[in-house]
Protein backbone atom coordinates (compact mmCIF):
# COMPACT_ATOMS: atom_id res chain seq x y z
CA UNK A 1 0.00 0.00 0.00
CA UNK A 2 1.17 3.56 -0.97
CA UNK A 3 1.65 5.88 2.27
CA UNK A 4 1.83 9.70 1.99
CA UNK A 5 5.30 10.07 2.56
CA UNK A 6 5.60 7.48 -0.28
CA UNK A 7 2.93 9.94 -2.58
CA UNK A 8 5.63 12.66 -1.68
CA UNK A 9 8.32 11.11 -3.18
CA UNK A 10 6.77 9.83 -6.43
CA UNK A 11 5.29 13.26 -6.72
CA UNK A 12 8.25 14.57 -6.87
CA UNK A 13 10.03 12.28 -9.55
CA UNK A 14 7.29 13.12 -11.49
CA UNK A 15 7.59 17.13 -11.06
CA UNK A 16 4.09 17.54 -10.10
CA UNK A 17 2.10 18.66 -6.96
CA UNK A 18 -1.31 17.92 -5.95
CA UNK A 19 -3.55 19.99 -3.74
CA UNK A 20 -3.36 19.19 -0.18
CA UNK A 21 -7.52 18.72 -0.35
CA UNK A 22 -7.42 16.13 -2.94
CA UNK A 23 -4.06 14.20 -1.48
CA UNK A 24 -6.38 11.42 0.21
CA UNK A 25 -8.46 10.74 -2.85
CA UNK A 26 -5.40 10.73 -4.98
CA UNK A 27 -3.99 8.25 -2.48
CA UNK A 28 -7.22 5.77 -2.37
CA UNK A 29 -7.35 5.64 -5.99
CA UNK A 30 -3.80 5.27 -6.83
CA UNK A 31 -3.48 2.89 -3.98
CA UNK A 32 -6.64 1.07 -5.64
CA UNK A 33 -5.23 0.56 -9.14
CA UNK A 34 -1.73 -0.99 -7.12
CA UNK A 35 -4.23 -3.48 -5.71
CA UNK A 36 -5.47 -4.36 -8.82
CA UNK A 37 -2.33 -4.13 -10.41
CA UNK A 38 -0.49 -6.21 -7.75
CA UNK A 39 -2.34 -9.54 -9.28
CA UNK A 40 -0.76 -9.72 -12.18
CA UNK A 41 1.43 -13.16 -12.03
CA UNK A 42 3.34 -14.55 -14.61
CA UNK A 43 3.78 -18.15 -12.35
CA UNK A 44 2.05 -20.19 -15.08
CA UNK A 45 3.00 -19.19 -18.32
CA UNK A 46 5.82 -20.69 -20.07
CA UNK A 47 8.89 -19.22 -20.71
CA UNK A 48 9.08 -19.91 -24.64
CA UNK A 49 6.30 -17.72 -25.10
CA UNK A 50 7.28 -15.03 -22.85
CA UNK A 51 10.99 -14.27 -24.15
CA UNK A 52 9.67 -14.13 -27.55
CA UNK A 53 11.01 -10.67 -29.23
CA UNK A 54 9.58 -9.39 -32.82
CA UNK A 55 12.26 -8.48 -34.58
CA UNK A 56 12.68 -4.50 -35.58
CA UNK A 57 14.50 -3.71 -38.14
CA UNK A 58 17.60 -1.56 -37.08
CA UNK A 59 18.18 0.40 -40.66
CA UNK A 60 14.47 0.86 -40.24
CA UNK A 61 14.67 2.96 -37.16
CA UNK A 62 17.69 5.03 -38.12
CA UNK A 63 16.44 6.37 -40.91
CA UNK A 64 13.45 6.52 -39.46
CA UNK A 65 14.74 8.84 -36.75
CA UNK A 66 17.25 10.43 -38.99
CA UNK A 67 14.59 11.94 -41.08
CA UNK A 68 11.72 12.25 -38.55
CA UNK A 69 11.11 15.93 -35.83
CA UNK A 70 10.96 15.26 -32.34
CA UNK A 71 7.07 14.63 -32.45
CA UNK A 72 7.25 10.92 -33.05
CA UNK A 73 8.64 10.95 -29.32
CA UNK A 74 7.15 8.54 -27.11
CA UNK A 75 8.67 4.86 -28.27
CA UNK A 76 11.01 5.63 -30.29
CA UNK A 77 12.80 8.31 -28.22
CA UNK A 78 13.41 5.49 -25.65
CA UNK A 79 14.93 3.43 -28.95
CA UNK A 80 17.23 6.13 -29.24
CA UNK A 81 18.15 6.85 -25.31
CA UNK A 82 19.29 3.32 -25.56
CA UNK A 83 21.46 3.97 -28.30
CA UNK A 84 20.33 1.59 -30.76
CA UNK B 1 -30.46 15.19 -45.01
CA UNK B 2 -28.39 15.45 -41.80
CA UNK B 3 -29.80 12.28 -40.66
CA UNK B 4 -28.33 10.10 -43.41
CA UNK B 5 -25.36 8.05 -43.65
CA UNK B 6 -22.51 8.25 -46.04
CA UNK B 7 -23.36 6.08 -48.62
CA UNK B 8 -26.87 8.44 -48.86
CA UNK B 9 -25.05 11.25 -48.97
CA UNK B 10 -22.90 10.13 -52.05
CA UNK B 11 -25.78 8.85 -53.88
CA UNK B 12 -27.92 11.93 -53.42
CA UNK B 13 -24.66 14.49 -54.23
CA UNK B 14 -24.57 12.49 -57.26
CA UNK B 15 -27.83 13.01 -58.45
CA UNK B 16 -27.44 16.76 -57.42
CA UNK B 17 -30.45 16.59 -54.73
CA UNK B 18 -29.12 19.09 -52.41
CA UNK B 19 -25.29 21.20 -53.32
CA UNK B 20 -22.24 20.37 -50.72
CA UNK B 21 -22.76 23.64 -49.59
CA UNK B 22 -26.21 23.25 -48.26
CA UNK B 23 -25.19 19.72 -46.83
CA UNK B 24 -22.46 21.53 -45.14
CA UNK B 25 -24.77 24.22 -43.53
CA UNK B 26 -27.43 21.60 -42.57
CA UNK B 27 -24.47 20.55 -40.27
CA UNK B 28 -23.07 23.49 -38.96
CA UNK B 29 -27.28 24.23 -37.82
CA UNK B 30 -27.18 21.57 -35.73
CA UNK B 31 -23.80 21.60 -34.20
CA UNK B 32 -24.80 25.42 -33.36
CA UNK B 33 -28.50 24.30 -31.94
CA UNK B 34 -26.69 21.52 -30.04
CA UNK B 35 -26.08 21.56 -26.39
CA UNK B 36 -24.71 18.10 -26.22
CA UNK B 37 -21.05 19.83 -25.66
CA UNK B 38 -19.83 17.91 -28.13
CA UNK B 39 -17.18 20.60 -29.58
CA UNK B 40 -14.37 22.22 -28.86
CA UNK B 41 -13.99 24.25 -31.78
CA UNK B 42 -16.41 24.36 -34.78
CA UNK B 43 -14.53 25.11 -38.68
CA UNK B 44 -17.06 26.91 -40.02
CA UNK B 45 -15.71 29.64 -42.26
CA UNK B 46 -12.82 26.67 -43.72
CA UNK B 47 -15.76 23.97 -44.43
CA UNK B 48 -17.98 26.80 -46.24
CA UNK B 49 -14.92 27.28 -48.43
CA UNK B 50 -13.86 23.88 -49.24
CA UNK B 51 -17.68 22.80 -49.90
CA UNK B 52 -18.26 25.86 -52.62
CA UNK B 53 -14.77 24.42 -54.16
CA UNK B 54 -16.33 20.99 -53.48
CA UNK B 55 -19.66 22.32 -55.68
CA UNK B 56 -17.41 23.35 -58.09
CA UNK B 57 -15.17 20.34 -58.67
CA UNK B 58 -18.25 17.99 -58.30
CA UNK B 59 -20.19 20.13 -61.61
CA UNK B 60 -17.45 20.19 -63.84
CA UNK B 61 -15.74 16.22 -63.48
CA UNK B 62 -19.14 14.42 -64.75
CA UNK B 63 -17.30 10.81 -63.98
CA UNK B 64 -15.07 11.79 -61.25
CA UNK B 65 -15.89 10.55 -57.77
CA UNK B 66 -18.57 12.69 -55.23
CA UNK B 67 -16.47 14.53 -52.78
CA UNK B 68 -17.80 16.81 -50.03
CA UNK B 69 -18.93 14.70 -47.17
CA UNK B 70 -18.40 16.39 -44.26
CA UNK B 71 -17.00 15.09 -40.88
CA UNK B 72 -15.37 16.24 -37.25
CA UNK B 73 -12.25 15.54 -35.78
CA UNK B 74 -11.26 14.26 -31.97
CA UNK B 75 -9.31 16.87 -30.78
CA UNK B 76 -6.49 14.63 -30.56
CA UNK B 77 -5.49 14.78 -34.45
CA UNK B 78 -3.14 17.57 -35.60
CA UNK B 79 -4.44 19.75 -38.17
CA UNK B 80 -2.45 22.73 -39.31
CA UNK B 81 -3.53 26.06 -38.22
CA UNK B 82 -6.61 24.71 -36.41
CA UNK B 83 -6.27 24.60 -32.69
CA UNK B 84 -5.71 21.00 -31.09
CA UNK B 85 -6.22 20.92 -27.56
CA UNK B 86 -6.37 17.22 -26.42
CA UNK B 87 -9.66 19.06 -24.00
CA UNK B 88 -6.37 20.12 -21.75
CA UNK B 89 -5.16 23.34 -20.16
CA UNK B 90 -1.52 22.61 -21.19
CA UNK B 91 -2.56 22.93 -24.94
CA UNK B 92 -5.87 25.12 -25.08
CA UNK B 93 -3.83 27.44 -27.19
CA UNK B 94 -1.97 24.79 -29.41
CA UNK B 95 -1.96 25.46 -33.09
CA UNK B 96 -0.02 22.34 -34.55
CA UNK B 97 1.82 23.44 -37.93
CA UNK B 98 1.20 20.62 -39.74
CA UNK B 99 -1.49 17.97 -40.44
CA UNK B 100 -1.62 14.37 -39.45
CA UNK B 101 -1.84 11.78 -42.11
CA UNK B 102 -5.33 11.01 -41.09
CA UNK B 103 -6.42 14.32 -41.86
CA UNK B 104 -4.25 14.84 -44.88
CA UNK B 105 -5.67 11.95 -46.56
CA UNK B 106 -9.41 12.57 -45.70
CA UNK B 107 -8.53 16.17 -46.80
CA UNK B 108 -6.95 14.51 -50.03
CA UNK B 109 -10.37 12.39 -50.72
CA UNK B 110 -12.75 15.34 -50.63
CA UNK B 111 -13.57 15.66 -47.10
CA UNK B 112 -14.98 18.09 -45.08
CA UNK B 113 -13.78 19.04 -41.48
CA UNK B 114 -16.80 20.88 -39.82
CA UNK B 115 -15.03 20.88 -36.48
CA UNK B 116 -13.07 19.46 -33.27
CA UNK B 117 -14.68 16.95 -30.88
CA UNK B 118 -14.49 17.30 -27.06
CA UNK B 119 -13.01 14.12 -24.92
CA UNK B 120 -11.13 13.16 -21.96
CA UNK B 121 -8.37 14.78 -20.88
CA UNK B 122 -5.49 13.10 -23.05
CA UNK B 123 -7.62 10.25 -23.49
CA UNK B 124 -7.54 9.50 -19.55
CA UNK B 125 -11.54 8.36 -18.88
CA UNK B 126 -13.90 6.19 -19.60
CA UNK B 127 -16.77 8.84 -19.22
CA UNK B 128 -16.12 12.33 -21.27
CA UNK B 129 -16.47 14.05 -18.14
CA UNK B 130 -12.84 14.78 -17.47
CA UNK B 131 -12.41 18.11 -20.36
CA UNK B 132 -11.41 21.44 -19.36
CA UNK B 133 -14.79 22.10 -21.96
CA UNK B 134 -16.87 20.39 -19.15
CA UNK B 135 -18.87 17.18 -19.60
CA UNK B 136 -20.26 15.97 -22.73
CA UNK B 137 -24.20 14.71 -22.93
CA UNK B 138 -25.24 11.33 -24.14
CA UNK B 139 -27.70 12.64 -26.77
CA UNK B 140 -30.00 9.16 -26.23
CA UNK B 141 -30.46 9.85 -22.66
CA UNK B 142 -29.32 13.01 -21.00
CA UNK B 143 -28.46 11.73 -17.84
CA UNK B 144 -26.05 9.28 -18.85
CA UNK B 145 -22.65 9.52 -19.75
CA UNK B 146 -21.44 8.67 -23.45
CA UNK B 147 -18.66 7.19 -22.53
CA UNK B 148 -14.73 7.84 -23.24
CA UNK B 149 -12.75 9.51 -24.54
CA UNK B 150 -14.23 10.36 -27.94
CA UNK B 151 -16.99 10.94 -25.76
CA UNK B 152 -17.85 14.45 -28.68
CA UNK B 153 -17.37 12.14 -31.68
CA UNK B 154 -19.25 9.47 -30.21
CA UNK B 155 -22.66 12.16 -29.21
CA UNK B 156 -21.78 13.87 -32.51
CA UNK B 157 -22.63 10.76 -34.91
CA UNK B 158 -25.27 9.56 -32.61
CA UNK B 159 -27.01 13.09 -32.48
CA UNK B 160 -26.55 13.61 -36.51
CA UNK B 161 -24.11 16.07 -36.30
CA UNK B 162 -21.66 14.60 -38.59
CA UNK B 163 -21.70 11.45 -40.41
CA UNK B 164 -18.90 10.24 -39.28
CA UNK B 165 -15.71 11.23 -36.78
CA UNK B 166 -12.68 10.04 -35.96
CA UNK B 167 -11.20 8.57 -32.71
CA UNK B 168 -7.86 7.29 -30.99
CA UNK B 169 -8.38 4.04 -28.87
CA UNK B 170 -5.82 3.37 -26.34
CA UNK B 171 -7.68 0.41 -23.99
CA UNK B 172 -11.89 1.03 -25.96
CA UNK B 173 -12.30 4.61 -25.92
CA UNK B 174 -13.67 4.37 -29.85
CA UNK B 175 -15.77 0.98 -29.32
CA UNK B 176 -16.80 1.99 -25.45
CA UNK B 177 -18.39 5.33 -26.49
CA UNK B 178 -19.61 3.71 -29.88
CA UNK B 179 -21.55 1.11 -27.43
CA UNK B 180 -22.63 3.86 -25.05
CA UNK B 181 -24.27 6.01 -27.80
CA UNK B 182 -25.75 3.01 -30.22
CA UNK B 183 -23.59 3.88 -33.32
CA UNK B 184 -20.82 1.77 -34.71
CA UNK B 185 -16.89 1.79 -33.40
CA UNK B 186 -14.10 -0.21 -35.61
CA UNK B 187 -10.60 -0.06 -33.74
CA UNK B 188 -8.61 -1.55 -36.92
CA UNK B 189 -5.17 -3.69 -36.54
CA UNK B 190 -2.14 -1.65 -35.35
CA UNK B 191 -0.58 -0.06 -37.69
CA UNK B 192 -3.69 -0.41 -40.21
CA UNK B 193 -4.12 4.00 -40.07
CA UNK B 194 -0.85 5.99 -39.20
CA UNK B 195 -0.48 7.32 -36.04
CA UNK B 196 1.23 10.73 -36.98
CA UNK B 197 0.28 13.57 -35.82
CA UNK B 198 -1.90 11.94 -33.27
CA UNK B 199 -0.79 13.18 -29.91
CA UNK B 200 0.11 10.01 -28.10
CA UNK B 201 -0.60 8.67 -24.31
CA UNK B 202 0.35 5.41 -24.87
CA UNK B 203 2.34 4.53 -28.06
CA UNK B 204 2.22 0.73 -27.98
CA UNK B 205 -1.15 0.54 -27.29
CA UNK B 206 -2.47 4.40 -29.63
CA UNK B 207 -5.09 3.16 -32.07
CA UNK B 208 -6.47 5.43 -34.94
CA UNK B 209 -10.41 4.35 -35.27
CA UNK B 210 -13.73 5.68 -36.63
CA UNK B 211 -17.62 6.05 -35.60
CA UNK B 212 -20.67 5.97 -38.15
CA UNK B 213 -23.87 5.06 -38.14
CA UNK B 214 -23.09 1.81 -40.32
CA UNK B 215 -20.87 -0.60 -40.73
CA UNK B 216 -20.67 0.29 -44.49
CA UNK B 217 -19.85 3.32 -43.49
CA UNK B 218 -16.91 2.51 -41.64
CA UNK B 219 -15.63 0.71 -44.33
CA UNK B 220 -16.01 3.23 -47.00
CA UNK B 221 -14.22 5.79 -44.39
CA UNK B 222 -11.50 3.04 -43.92
CA UNK B 223 -10.44 2.69 -47.67
CA UNK B 224 -9.82 6.09 -47.32
CA UNK B 225 -7.77 6.35 -44.33
CA UNK B 226 -5.54 2.69 -44.48
CA UNK B 227 -2.39 2.28 -45.52
CA UNK B 228 1.59 2.78 -45.04
CA UNK B 229 2.54 5.83 -44.04
CA UNK B 230 7.01 6.90 -44.29
CA UNK B 231 6.31 9.00 -41.41
CA UNK B 232 4.70 5.87 -38.84
CA UNK B 233 7.43 3.28 -38.88
CA UNK B 234 4.39 1.05 -37.45
CA UNK B 235 2.16 1.65 -40.33
CA UNK B 236 1.58 -1.68 -41.96
CA UNK B 237 1.90 -1.91 -46.33
CA UNK B 238 -0.65 -4.05 -46.92
CA UNK B 239 -3.98 -1.82 -48.48
CA UNK B 240 -7.53 -4.05 -49.24
CA UNK B 241 -10.70 -2.57 -50.50
CA UNK B 242 -13.04 -3.38 -46.86
CA UNK B 243 -15.62 -3.46 -49.28
CA UNK B 244 -15.18 -6.28 -51.14
CA UNK B 245 -16.36 -8.79 -48.63
CA UNK B 246 -18.82 -7.05 -47.01
CA UNK B 247 -21.72 -8.46 -48.42
CA UNK B 248 -20.36 -12.38 -48.72
CA UNK B 249 -22.66 -15.02 -46.94
CA UNK B 250 -21.80 -16.06 -43.45
CA UNK B 251 -21.77 -20.09 -44.29
CA UNK B 252 -18.65 -21.19 -43.34
CA UNK B 253 -17.93 -18.57 -41.13
CA UNK B 254 -16.70 -20.42 -37.28
CA UNK B 255 -17.57 -17.71 -33.89
CA UNK B 256 -16.01 -18.00 -30.75
CA UNK B 257 -18.05 -17.34 -27.10
CA UNK B 258 -15.15 -16.59 -25.01
CA UNK B 259 -16.82 -19.35 -21.69
CA UNK B 260 -15.01 -17.11 -19.07
CA UNK B 261 -17.02 -13.93 -20.04
CA UNK B 262 -20.27 -15.98 -20.36
CA UNK B 263 -20.02 -17.61 -16.79
CA UNK B 264 -18.95 -13.86 -15.48
CA UNK B 265 -22.31 -11.94 -13.77
CA UNK B 266 -22.78 -9.19 -16.02
CA UNK B 267 -26.11 -7.49 -16.08
CA UNK B 268 -29.30 -9.01 -17.19
CA UNK B 269 -30.29 -7.20 -20.47
CA UNK B 270 -26.88 -7.46 -21.86
CA UNK B 271 -26.64 -11.24 -21.49
CA UNK B 272 -30.14 -11.79 -22.85
CA UNK B 273 -28.83 -9.30 -25.56
CA UNK B 274 -25.34 -11.57 -26.26
CA UNK B 275 -27.74 -14.82 -26.58
CA UNK B 276 -30.07 -12.87 -28.86
CA UNK B 277 -27.55 -11.97 -30.99
CA UNK B 278 -25.75 -15.56 -31.19
CA UNK B 279 -29.23 -16.97 -31.75
CA UNK B 280 -29.59 -14.10 -35.05
CA UNK B 281 -25.97 -15.24 -36.24
CA UNK B 282 -26.66 -19.18 -36.47
CA UNK B 283 -29.56 -18.17 -38.50
CA UNK B 284 -27.24 -16.75 -40.58
CA UNK B 285 -25.64 -19.67 -40.95
CA UNK B 286 -22.78 -18.74 -38.42
CA UNK B 287 -21.28 -21.62 -36.53
CA UNK B 288 -20.63 -20.60 -32.56
CA UNK B 289 -18.26 -22.99 -30.13
CA UNK B 290 -17.07 -21.55 -27.39
CA UNK B 291 -13.18 -20.68 -26.70
CA UNK B 292 -11.26 -20.54 -23.85
CA UNK B 293 -9.34 -17.14 -23.11
CA UNK B 294 -6.51 -16.94 -20.46
CA UNK B 295 -6.26 -14.87 -17.92
CA UNK B 296 -9.36 -12.46 -18.58
CA UNK B 297 -9.22 -11.35 -15.32
CA UNK B 298 -6.21 -9.76 -15.82
CA UNK B 299 -6.81 -7.69 -18.99
CA UNK B 300 -7.41 -4.61 -17.13
CA UNK B 301 -4.09 -4.60 -14.66
CA UNK B 302 -2.02 -5.51 -17.53
CA UNK B 303 -3.85 -2.43 -19.57
CA UNK B 304 -3.12 -0.22 -16.98
CA UNK B 305 0.50 -1.25 -16.15
CA UNK B 306 1.60 -0.59 -19.63
CA UNK B 307 -0.35 2.72 -20.33
CA UNK B 308 0.29 4.31 -17.34
CA UNK B 309 4.33 3.52 -17.73
CA UNK B 310 3.90 4.62 -21.06
CA UNK B 311 1.63 8.03 -20.66
CA UNK B 312 4.48 8.54 -18.03
CA UNK B 313 7.20 8.95 -20.89
CA UNK B 314 4.84 10.18 -23.52
CA UNK B 315 3.77 13.51 -21.20
CA UNK B 316 7.40 14.16 -20.10
CA UNK B 317 7.36 16.33 -23.04
CA UNK B 318 4.68 18.44 -21.72
CA UNK B 319 7.88 21.00 -20.52
CA UNK B 320 6.19 24.51 -21.72
CA UNK B 321 9.43 24.83 -23.49
CA UNK B 322 8.88 22.18 -26.50
CA UNK B 323 5.46 21.60 -25.76
CA UNK B 324 2.68 23.24 -23.32
CA UNK B 325 1.38 26.68 -22.27
CA UNK B 326 4.69 29.06 -21.91
CA UNK B 327 5.39 31.07 -19.10
CA UNK B 328 8.02 34.23 -19.98
CA UNK B 329 11.61 33.65 -18.91
CA UNK B 330 10.72 29.52 -17.88
CA UNK B 331 13.98 28.72 -16.74
CA UNK B 332 14.09 26.24 -13.02
CA UNK B 333 13.15 23.31 -12.52
CA UNK B 334 10.48 25.19 -9.74
CA UNK B 335 8.50 26.77 -12.61
CA UNK B 336 8.65 23.50 -14.71
CA UNK B 337 7.47 22.23 -11.73
CA UNK B 338 4.51 24.77 -11.27
CA UNK B 339 3.36 24.69 -15.08
CA UNK B 340 2.57 21.01 -14.95
CA UNK B 341 0.92 20.78 -11.78
CA UNK B 342 -1.18 24.12 -12.87
CA UNK B 343 -1.97 22.66 -16.17
CA UNK B 344 -2.66 18.62 -15.67
CA UNK B 345 -5.74 17.62 -14.80
CA UNK B 346 -6.13 15.24 -11.88
CA UNK B 347 -6.88 12.15 -13.57
CA UNK B 348 -3.53 12.95 -15.86
CA UNK B 349 -1.59 13.51 -12.61
CA UNK B 350 -2.56 9.95 -10.95
CA UNK B 351 -1.67 8.12 -14.34
CA UNK B 352 1.57 9.63 -14.02
CA UNK B 353 2.29 9.42 -10.76
CA UNK B 354 1.32 5.35 -10.68
CA UNK B 355 3.70 5.36 -14.20
CA UNK B 356 6.39 6.05 -12.25
CA UNK B 357 5.28 3.61 -9.45
CA UNK B 358 5.89 0.91 -11.57
CA UNK B 359 8.69 2.53 -13.49
CA UNK B 360 10.94 3.48 -10.45
CA UNK B 361 10.00 -0.38 -9.40
CA UNK B 362 8.41 1.00 -6.00
CA UNK B 363 8.24 -1.62 -3.68
CA UNK B 364 10.65 -4.46 -6.08
CA UNK B 365 7.40 -5.79 -7.30
CA UNK B 366 8.53 -5.57 -11.32
CA UNK B 367 4.63 -5.53 -11.97
CA UNK B 368 5.56 -3.97 -15.51
CA UNK B 369 7.99 -6.22 -16.47
CA UNK B 370 5.60 -8.90 -15.57
CA UNK B 371 2.47 -6.47 -17.32
CA UNK B 372 5.20 -7.27 -21.10
CA UNK B 373 5.41 -10.96 -20.79
CA UNK B 374 1.22 -11.29 -19.90
CA UNK B 375 0.95 -9.39 -23.13
CA UNK B 376 2.85 -11.48 -24.79
CA UNK B 377 1.29 -14.67 -23.63
CA UNK B 378 -2.34 -13.08 -23.71
CA UNK B 379 -1.55 -12.31 -27.75
CA UNK B 380 -0.27 -15.82 -28.22
CA UNK B 381 -3.32 -17.16 -26.72
CA UNK B 382 -5.76 -14.73 -29.24
CA UNK B 383 -3.37 -15.93 -31.90
CA UNK B 384 -3.64 -19.56 -31.38
CA UNK B 385 -7.72 -19.07 -30.40
CA UNK B 386 -7.82 -17.58 -33.71
CA UNK B 387 -6.62 -20.25 -36.04
CA UNK B 388 -10.04 -22.22 -34.89
CA UNK B 389 -12.39 -19.62 -35.04
CA UNK B 390 -12.76 -16.72 -37.31
CA UNK B 391 -14.10 -14.05 -34.98
CA UNK B 392 -14.54 -13.96 -31.46
CA UNK B 393 -18.07 -12.16 -30.05
CA UNK B 394 -19.21 -10.62 -26.64
CA UNK B 395 -20.47 -7.32 -25.13
CA UNK B 396 -18.51 -4.63 -25.63
CA UNK B 397 -18.71 -3.43 -21.96
CA UNK B 398 -20.47 -5.08 -18.81
CA UNK B 399 -22.56 -2.42 -18.30
CA UNK B 400 -25.04 -0.16 -20.02
CA UNK B 401 -24.27 3.84 -20.18
CA UNK B 402 -23.32 4.71 -16.19
CA UNK B 403 -24.92 7.95 -14.80
CA UNK B 404 -23.68 11.32 -15.26
CA UNK B 405 -21.23 12.15 -12.11
CA UNK B 406 -20.49 8.79 -11.88
CA UNK B 407 -16.15 9.05 -10.97
CA UNK B 408 -15.34 6.07 -9.00
CA UNK B 409 -12.28 4.63 -9.90
CA UNK B 410 -13.94 1.25 -10.15
CA UNK B 411 -16.26 2.06 -12.74
CA UNK B 412 -13.28 3.76 -14.39
CA UNK B 413 -11.16 0.07 -14.50
CA UNK B 414 -15.21 -2.00 -14.93
CA UNK B 415 -15.09 -0.09 -18.46
CA UNK B 416 -12.21 -1.29 -20.15
CA UNK B 417 -12.29 -4.56 -18.97
CA UNK B 418 -13.84 -6.16 -22.39
CA UNK B 419 -11.98 -4.01 -24.78
CA UNK B 420 -8.68 -3.07 -24.14
CA UNK B 421 -7.64 -7.25 -25.00
CA UNK B 422 -7.85 -5.48 -28.73
CA UNK B 423 -5.73 -2.85 -27.97
CA UNK B 424 -2.81 -5.13 -26.11
CA UNK B 425 -3.37 -7.80 -28.68
CA UNK B 426 -3.10 -4.81 -31.73
CA UNK B 427 -6.09 -6.64 -33.47
CA UNK B 428 -9.24 -5.20 -34.91
CA UNK B 429 -12.51 -4.77 -33.47
CA UNK B 430 -15.59 -3.73 -33.93
CA UNK B 431 -18.82 -3.02 -32.15
CA UNK B 432 -22.52 -2.52 -33.33
CA UNK B 433 -25.73 -1.78 -31.41
CA UNK B 434 -28.15 -4.84 -31.38
CA UNK B 435 -30.77 -4.13 -29.26
CA UNK B 436 -32.45 -1.32 -26.51
CA UNK B 437 -33.11 -2.04 -23.27
CA UNK B 438 -35.73 -1.05 -21.13
CA UNK B 439 -35.08 2.45 -20.62
CA UNK B 440 -33.84 3.07 -24.04
CA UNK B 441 -30.56 2.49 -23.56
CA UNK B 442 -28.33 0.71 -26.46
CA UNK B 443 -27.02 -2.72 -26.16
CA UNK B 444 -23.59 -3.38 -27.96
CA UNK B 445 -21.83 -6.58 -29.21
CA UNK B 446 -17.70 -6.41 -29.85
CA UNK B 447 -16.26 -8.59 -33.15
CA UNK B 448 -13.05 -9.33 -33.02
CA UNK B 449 -10.71 -10.94 -35.30
CA UNK B 450 -6.82 -11.92 -36.00
CA UNK B 451 -4.45 -8.97 -37.19
CA UNK B 452 -5.43 -7.70 -40.53
CA UNK B 453 -8.63 -9.45 -40.67
CA UNK B 454 -10.86 -6.37 -40.53
CA UNK B 455 -12.68 -7.72 -43.87
CA UNK B 456 -14.10 -10.54 -41.92
CA UNK B 457 -15.54 -8.92 -38.42
CA UNK B 458 -16.82 -5.87 -41.43
CA UNK B 459 -18.90 -8.78 -43.02
CA UNK B 460 -19.98 -10.43 -40.47
CA UNK B 461 -21.18 -7.05 -38.54
CA UNK B 462 -22.62 -5.90 -41.91
CA UNK B 463 -24.92 -9.08 -42.36
CA UNK B 464 -25.52 -8.42 -38.22
CA UNK B 465 -26.65 -5.39 -38.46
CA UNK B 466 -28.74 -5.15 -41.59
CA UNK B 467 -30.63 -8.04 -39.50
CA UNK B 468 -30.82 -6.19 -36.50
CA UNK B 469 -32.21 -3.25 -38.07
Amino acid sequence: MLLEKDLHKLLFFSNLQIDLKKQKKLLREINLNIKLLKKIDVENISSTNIFKRTRINLKDIKSHTKTHNKNSIGYYYILNKQNV
Amino acid sequence: MYKKTIKQLILDLSKKRYSVVELVQAYLTQIKKSKLNAFTTITEKSALTEAQKADATNKTNKYAKIIGIPFAHKDVFCTKNIRTTCATKMLKNFVPQYDSTIHKKLKKNGFILLGKTNMDEFCMGSNGEHSIFGSVLNPLNHSRTPGGSSSGSAASVAANLVPFATGSDTGGSVRQPASFCGIVGLKPTYGRISRYGLVQYASSLDHCGILAKTVEDCGIVLNVIAGYDENDLTSIKDKSNFLSTLTQPLRGTVIGIPRELFEETIEKEIFSAWVATIEKLRFLGVKIVFVKLCKTNLYTAVYRAIATVECLSNLARYDSIQYGNNIASMQTHKQYNDIRTKYFGLEVKKRIILGNYLALNYNNNNIYNNAKKLRIYITENYKKTFKDVHAILHPTTPTTAFLLGNKSELTQIKADKYTCAANLTGMPAITIPVQLTKQNIPVSMQLMSNVYQEKVILNIAHLLQAMVN
